[in-house]
Order: C-alpha cells, then structure tokens, then sequence
C-alpha cells in the first residue's frame, strides 16, 4: 500500500486532472459519503482539494452499511468515503482495487471507545478492570464493522445486529440480547448519544470504563481513471493542510478533543487490533494522533 | 311363400324406467358440457388469479430482499430465496447477488433468456433516500406450470359430487313427478278399463289445470257413458231396453213392498204393424215404432217408465195411484192408435194391452211381465174373436 507522501506521478496526475474540468466543464463531480457524524472528515476532505487547488463539487453516495459502502466504492460507484481502516479495505488496497489516503481523520480517538448502555445498567461496568472483566458482558455491534473482529480477538463475546444508527439496539439491551454497544469517544458523546436519545431515552453513557485499540478512519477512494486527479489532489491537499496547520484548524471547528474530565474515574483498557498498529499511520501524519491518554 | 315367424315377445319396460333412461344421456350430456365449460372459465379465473399471485409473490419477494441485498447480506438473501422455493407455487429460484457477484439456483430454474411463460423475472432495485435506483441483484422465479388440464383435474371431484348430487335429486323428483302426473292416473284409467267403467265416475272434482291424460279419460269416459247407454237403451226409440225395464220395475216393486203402495205393468203388442213393415218397408216400420215411443212417452207421467221390448212390444211401468188403470190403457190405446203421417201416407196401428198389478200379481219383474203377457194375450185373442167394427 502506498503510505508515502505525494510523489512526482501524482502531483503530474493532479495536475493533468485538476486542468481538465476548469477548462472542460467546471468543476468535477464527486459522489462522496455524507453522513451527520462525518462532517470533520467531509470538511477536511474540502479543506484538502481546495489546498490542492482541485474545484470539486460533492453529490452524497448512498447510505449503507460497510459491506455495501465497500462494494460502492471499489465498483467506482462512490468515488470518495470517510471510513474506518478495515483488513477487507487495505486487502483491496493491496490489490490496487481501491485507493486510500492514510491520514487519521478522527486524529485516532475513533479507536477510543466507550460503551452505550441502558440507563437502568449504568453502574454494570463499575468493577471492571480488565479484558477478562469485560469478557463477561455482550457487545453489539454493526454487521460487517471490523471491530467486532478486534474484541472477539480480545475474547469479548460480541453479536452482529442490523439496525443500530438511530439507537435500535436499545431494544435488543432490553430484550437481554445485548449489554454494550461500544462507539468512538469523542462521536459518542459530541453526535450519538444526544442523537440515540431522541428516540431511546433509556440510552446513556458507561462512565467507568474506556477501551482503547489502533483503528484509523482514512480517506478512500475509487480505483480507475475517473479518480487518478481526485485521488492526486487528496494525497496533496492533506499532506499540505497537515503541514500547515489547517487540518487541525479545520478538525477543531467540528470536534473537540476528551475533556479531561472524560478521563477521570475510567478504566482504561488496552487491545490490541489483530489487523494493524499505529504503524499503518503514516510518519508525517502521525502527531495528528491524539495522545492523551489519563486527565 | 313365406311363413312369418312368430314376433318375439315384446320387453316389459316401464314408462318411468323410460323415461329415466331417455332423461338419463341429456343430464350426462348436460353435465360434461357444464363440467368443460367450468372447466374453461375456472382456467381464465384461475389463470388471472395465478398471474396476480405470480407478479405479487415476485415483487414481496424482491421487495424483501432488497435490504439484505443492499447490505450485501448474502446469508439473508439466501434464507428468503429458500423461503421463496418451498411455496407450493414455486418450482425454483435463481438470486443473483450483485454484490457478491454470486448467482445462487434452488429447484429448477430455466435460463433468463427462455421465454418460459412461468418464468418471472425482475431486477431488485434499492432507492436511497434522494430517490436514486441501484440495481442490487436479480430475481427469477419458475412457477409450476399451469393448465387447463390441472384445472380440470383440481375441480372434477368436486363436479363429479354436485353432479351426482344433482343427478339423484332430478331422479328422485322426477320419479315423483312422474308418479304423480302419470303414474297415478295411468293407474286409475287401467282399473277404469278393467271394471268396464268412466274414470271420472261421479262428478269429477275439476283438475287444476287440463292436460293430456285429461283429455284421453274425459272421451274415454264419454265412450264408457255412451256405451253403457246403447247398452241399456233401444237405440231406435231410445226407450230403455229390458235391462232399464226390469232395474227399474224391481225398484218400483221394492218400493211398493215397502211403503204398501202398488202399481202397474202393462204390455203392449202393436196390431197391424207387420203389414206396415212388410209393405212400407223396414224405414217406414222404424218410424212407426219411433212416432208411437214418442206418443207413449208423451200419454205417460214423468215418473212412468216406458221401455221397448223388442219388435213391436213396449211395456209401461206406472207407480202410484192413478186415475185409474181402465183411464191409463184408454189413453195409452187412443195414443197408439191415432193416425201416423208418414212418407207412405196416413198409417194405423192398434194395440193389445195386458197389464198386472204389483205387488198383488207378482214380485219379480218376471212374474209380473209375463201376467201382463197374458193379459195381453188375452186382449188380442178376444179383438181377433170380435167382429170387426
């Protein structure tokens, strides 16, 4: 896979591109993932085409899970997505099936995770201390999502279940299914839970436990000729925006890093993802990682 | 020449057992053109029914499987493709998954491109929230194949039941009808027949409505009644005839036995009407023998019964007090022997009467006529030994 910073090729390829709609017919046309939690990364994915200099204009893909967002995206579908690092991307990445830009949007704390659950098991996560602790509880999460992988590894009992963005899976907790419904930090408290609770008002925050592995939400995008100067321009266009500052900038009109007080009295707890490290950040883009880790 | 050979004798067989046989082809006839006609329609019906069910199963079906499909979950997709496969309609199914780019065929399926008619085929189609059509995987059906003949099939016990169940209640009615409208009164005719008597033989109580039968027993009471009547009367005088004579004379002598009353016989003998006949002819002897019937019958009460014997002898049977049997035998003579106007001219006859009186001169009309025979024996012998006026 290709980590390093925009080469000469690209830069060629970004310009060859980026000329042709100015003179053609305007700006290109895009479909890009629009999704409410994700306008940082849409805004940072803006913020680096026009770093770039490339004019863009962005039509929403389809919604989906992300087995359909993957089929999306390496037909040629979808041209730009704003998801998690998964073996299946980085396998099709190796392929040359798929493109990536391998900046950590969420500056890592979407590997951040703390728990949802009902407001009646707040406390439950109160004496937890390790994995093993955590081993007996379930978790749920979404079909097809890699995280499910990573706690399995770790020995956490986790279920797959379908619906889950407006908060469903409070009714499989109340069924007894269910006892977590782990989500990024910082997203959990800045958009899901206010959003879950619109709904499930029975939802609420665990505030004892944080577990913490390496899971990275890039840049994607789609393979072939349509895509050779948008994929330049983003290469680029972030490499410029991290080096000047502007992503940061940028990242901090949409989200705030933890409040310190997030921190205290949570447990943290470590795991390891089976699939990568920190390593699969590329070196310059890696002080963007937050690195915080107690109050 | 030829000898014919003796007629095998005729086969019994009832009139109803005919007319059931005869009745029998139209309802078997009846009912196969109603069973195919049935058949006919119910195929369209069910036809246009299927067709509905068809369409609707395929477009449940890939309404279903488009949420899995769009979620690229296969494993759902297949349950409900194996759903879809155990409906009885169902022969087989081929889900093609765009996603998986995996087309998966349970039962027998024929290729996309036959124009199969129980081949149903439809893209599934995901719209998203801004409208947009994404083609998420392809759905074929083969439905079991169907006919007019499976049709028929799947109605004809049913038919063949209400059939049969039509079959015996026009039987059974028609059997009572039969009995009731034919067989009855073909029954009486016969017994009427056998005792040589009228159907109807009193007042008949009048039928409710006039059919065929009726009009057969009304002449053939008509011929009993005229019959009997030429039976008991001289059919030239239309007097009554020694039959009517001696029926009534025993009633009348019942009757004065029972009451203590009397009455008389008398018996005439015609004189000088054999001359008539053998000059005049037998046609001018008959309306002689006619005028002096029609002149007796007027010299005579209502209730006196006047009855020709035969030849030229009549006999009167007068119940009751008279005026007096010398007055009656004056007025029975001066009504025989006034002139006759016939074709042959003015003609004349006597008469010789003998008469008895019941019950002091017998009891049996026998006894009585033949003391009246007598009587009358007498008068000619003694108009014979007279000198002639």
């Amino acid at each position: 896979m290709d980590t390093r910073p925009c080469s000469r090729r690209a830069a060629l390829a970004l310009l060859a591109g980026a000329s042709l709609p100015a003179h053609a017919a305007g700006p290109a046309a895009f479909v890009v993932q629009n999704e409410p939690h994700l306008a940082h990364a849409r805004a940072l994915v803006r913020a680096a085409l026009q770093a770039a200099g490339m004019q863009a204009e962005f039509t929403d893909a389809p919604r989906g899970n992300e087995r359909r967002n993957l089929f999306q995206i390496s037909q040629g579908q979808t041209h730009v997505d704003m998801m998690p690092a998964t073996p299946a991307r980085l396998r099709l990445v190796q392929q040359g099936r798929l493109r990536m830009v391998p900046v950590p949007l969420d500056r890592g704390l979407l590997g951040w995770r703390i728990n949802l659950l009902l407001e009646t098991h707040k406390a439950r996560l109160a004496h937890v201390r390790t994995v093993a602790d955590l081993a007996h509880f379930s978790m749920g999460q979404n079909v097809g999502w890699m995280d499910v992988e990573i706690y399995r590894a770790a020995g956490i009992p986790t279920k797959e279940v379908k619906r889950w963005s407006d908060g469903e899976f409070a009714e499989q907790m109340e069924a007894g299914f269910l006892d977590l419904f782990p989500l990024g930090l910082e997203e959990t408290l800045n958009y899901f839970l206010p959003h879950f609770r619109k709904r499930y008002p029975q939802l609420t925050v665990d505030p004892y436990i944080l577990v913490r592995y390496p899971w990275f939400r890039f840049v994607w995008i789609a393979p072939g000729p349509r895509t050779d100067a948008l994929h330049a321009a983003l290469l680029a266009g972030f490499d410029r925006i991290v080096a000047d500052g502007s992503f940061l900038q940028v990242w901090a009109r949409h989200r705030q890093p933890p409040a310190p007080e997030v921190f205290k009295s949570r447990t943290v707890i470590d795991i390891p993802n089976p699939f990568y490290d920190q390593t699969l950040v590329p070196e310059r883009y890696r002080h963007l990682l937050v690195q915080q880790d107690r109050p | 020449m030829t000898v014919a050979a003796p007629s095998a004798p005729v086969r019994r067989r009832t009139l109803h057992a005919q007319f059931v046989r005869r009745l029998l082809w139209p309802l078997v006839t009846a009912f196969v053109l109603a069973a195919s006609v049935t058949a006919l329609v119910g195929y369209h019906a069910e036809k246009s029914e299927q067709d509905t069910q068809r369409a609707q199963t395929l477009a449940i079906f890939a309404r279903s499987l488009v949420k899995p499909l769009w979620d690229c979950d296969g494993a759902t997709a297949q349950g409900i493709a194996d759903t879809l496969a155990q409906l009885p309609i169902v022969r087989g199914v081929r889900l093609q998954d765009v996603c998986a780019d995996t087309a998966v065929e349970t039962g027998s399926v024929a290729a996309p491109d036959t124009a199969d008619p129980d081949l149903l085929q439809t893209p599934v189609v995901h719209r998203d929230e801004q409208g947009r059509a994404f083609t998420v995987g392809h759905l074929a059906i083969q439905f079991h194949p169907f006919s007019v003949a499976s049709t028929a099939s799947q109605g004809l016990l049913q038919q063949l039941a209400i059939f049969g169940a039509m079959l015996a209640v026009v039987l059974a009615g028609a059997a009572l009808v039969f009995r009731s409208i034919i067989g009855r009164p073909l029954a009486r005719f016969r017994e009427a027949i056998l005792a040589h008597r009228p159907v109807h033989e009193d007042a008949p109580t009048p039928a409710r409505f006039a059919d065929e039968l009726t009009d057969v027993t009304h002449a053939y009471d008509e011929l009993v009644r005229e019959l009997r009547r030429l039976a008991r009367h001289d059919p030239l005088t239309d007097l009554g005839n020694r039959v009517v004579l001696e029926e009534h004379l025993a009633s009348a002598i019942e009757r004065a036995v029972t009451h203590g009353g009397h009455g008389y016989v008398l018996l005439l003998d015609l004189d000088g009407f054999k001359p008539i006949n053998d000059t005049h002819g037998h046609a001018v002897g008959d309306f002689v023998l006619q005028t002096v019937a029609r002149r007796l019958r007027a010299a005579t009460r209502g209730t006196d019964m006047v009855a020709r014997l035969g030849g030229d002898e009549f006999v009167i049977v007068a119940e009751g007090p008279q005026p007096g049997l010398s007055d009656l035998m004056a007025r029975v003579a001066r009504a025989v022997e006034e002139p006759i106007a016939s074709g042959a001219g003015l003609l004349r006859v006597g008469t010789s009467i003998g008469a008895a009186r019941f019950p002091d001169d017998g009891r049996t009309s026998l006894a009585l006529l033949m003391h009246a025979d007598e009587a009358m024996y007498a008068a000619k012998q003694g108009k014979r030994r007279a000198p002639k006026a």
